[in-house]
């Protein structure tokens, strides 16, 4: 139940520090996409199908509040948490290092898919939306998820149910 | 036995979640399409704009980010002075600082204003002056959030001025704001004329930010210094509004192709304040320009 509403609240906060904070600190055009980050940390340790609802929904959301064609962050979105997930349990290992990489495949794919459809969209060059945009925007993410990842794990690892040792001492082996 | 069953359960697990992956997916793609093919009056369409007049409040808290950042490095400063009549004579400077800001601030807003009601003497046109309340949240688009909307007479399609010449372009009306799409935006789009010889082009925006001017016919010269003006062709904006100067002309080795690239007027504006124009009396700059040009006397609505 913590986990839940820590999953939501955590998303509604990632989309108001887009909305606030993400113009303010853009690098030569780049912004990071702090929903974006969020949703493939935390769909790699929860590593729940919820995750992949909340995805989609956060990712409507997104849509609804931009100019552009509303679903396709939420479908983006909704592969990036089952990409995420599936990448952390076929690894395994949770370690830093597995959590980072996959993190910065998922959103190295997400700004190219969506570069991918801003060029049919836009009509703009291929190269100038993956060099000037979708790379740049994908290095600033994986920035982010070296912030974010120590402080969503704490977070998680909190709110995760606790199991009790049991109270007598005899235990049955099968 | 028990580890068969685990199995069992891990793999309808996964192919549940691929299941539930593949309908949103769709749901998605379903969006998408619904979205695509209605118009701007359209439900997803009207469910964007209220859910954008929703979240302009929180464009504006980040407007006012980096004066936080200030205050709060002033903050920290205080905090850390040991002596207190220091401190004191260190707030009376912060608040003196302030009021100086505060008067310099109303100073320049008061120049910005005028540089606007210049703009509207010299064209001639209504409109409604707006505040610039929130910028785009994501890379792809460059976008403003204007606090006016339908409640001012606002509609999609309007062109928006700032104090030296044309911003953008309204895509987007809510009662109470309204977005617009800025000239350096890739899907932007401006017929325009240069005014010194009249040659006619399109000014489009990039992802790089810059203005290409395209189109040209290749025997127009065009110069460093030419001033470019709407010319109101194609539907979408008002004809005769200045829109900037050209910068740089490049020829390509051996063919007639060149890029030319064009600084806006409007650039070295803060954007604070910005115009949306709801009717033009006369034709403005152009009117210089079209003394050759009998047509030029209705006020037309054009762009690309």
């Amino acid at each position: 139940m913590r986990e839940s509403v820590l999953l939501v609240v955590g998303a509604a906060v990632s989309v108001v520090l887009q909305i606030v904070l993400a113009p303010n600190i853009a690098i030569l055009g780049a912004l990071p996409d702090f929903v974006l980050v969020y949703v493939a940390i935390s769909a790699m340790l929860l590593k729940r199908d919820s995750v992949v609802v909340m995805a989609f929904v956060v990712g409507l959301l997104v849509d609804l509040m931009g100019t552009s064609t509303v679903g396709v962050c939420a479908g983006l979105f909704a592969l990036a948490a089952f990409a995420s997930s599936r990448a952390a349990g076929f690894f395994g290992n949770d370690t830093l290092g597995a959590t980072f990489a996959i993190s910065m495949v998922v959103s190295l794919l997400v700004e190219v898919l969506y570069a991918g459809f801003y060029v049919s969209a836009a009509g703009v060059p291929a190269l100038d939306a993956l060099g000037q945009r979708a790379l740049p925007c994908a290095l600033y993410d994986c920035a982010m998820v070296l912030i974010t990842l120590p402080v969503l794990t704490h977070l998680f690892a909190s709110a995760a149910p606790s199991h009790k040792a049991p109270s007598s001492s005899t235990v049955r082996l099968r | 036995m028990a580890r068969k069953q685990q199995m069992l359960n891990n793999n309808s697990k996964a192919i549940g979640g691929a299941a539930l992956v593949v309908v949103l997916l769709i749901a998605s793609a379903v969006l998408s399409s619904v979205y695509s093919r209605e118009t701007t009056e359209g439900p997803v369409h009207s469910v964007q704009s209220a859910v954008g007049m929703v979240t302009s409040p929180l464009q504006f808290v980040g407007v006012g980010v980096a004066y936080a950042e200030d205050a709060a490095s002033d903050a920290i400063q205080n905090a850390t002075a040991s002596d207190s009549s220091y401190t004191e004579l260190r707030n009376e400077n912060a608040q003196l600082k302030a009021q100086i800001a505060e008067l310099q601030e109303y100073r320049g807003e008061a120049q910005r204003l005028q540089g606007l009601l210049d703009l509207t003497d010299q064209y001639d046109f209504t409109g409604v002056t707006g505040r610039v309340i929130g910028k785009g949240s994501d890379a792809w688009d460059r976008e403003v959030t204007l606090n006016v909307g339908s409640a001012s007479g606002v509609e999609c399609g309007l062109p928006v001025i700032g104090g030296s010449g044309l911003v953008g372009q309204v895509i987007e009306v809510s009662p109470l704001t309204c977005r617009v799409r800025l000239l350096s935006d890739p899907q932007s789009g401006v017929s325009v004329v240069l005014q010194s010889n009249r040659a006619e082009g399109v000014v489009r925006g990039s992802i790089a930010g810059l203005l290409y001017l395209e189109d040209v016919d290749s025997t127009a010269e065009v110069k460093v210094g030419d001033t470019v003006i709407t010319s109101g062709m194609g539907g979408s904006y008002f004809r005769g509004v200045s829109l900037g100067t050209v910068v740089n002309v490049v020829n390509a080795a051996g063919t007639s192709d060149r890029t030319i690239i064009v600084e806006p007027f409007s650039e070295a504006d803060p954007l604070e304040e910005l115009t949306v124009v709801l009717s033009m009396g006369s034709e403005g700059d152009l009117s210089q320009a079209d003394s050759a040009d009998p047509s030029g006397s209705d006020s037309s609505k054009g762009g690309a």
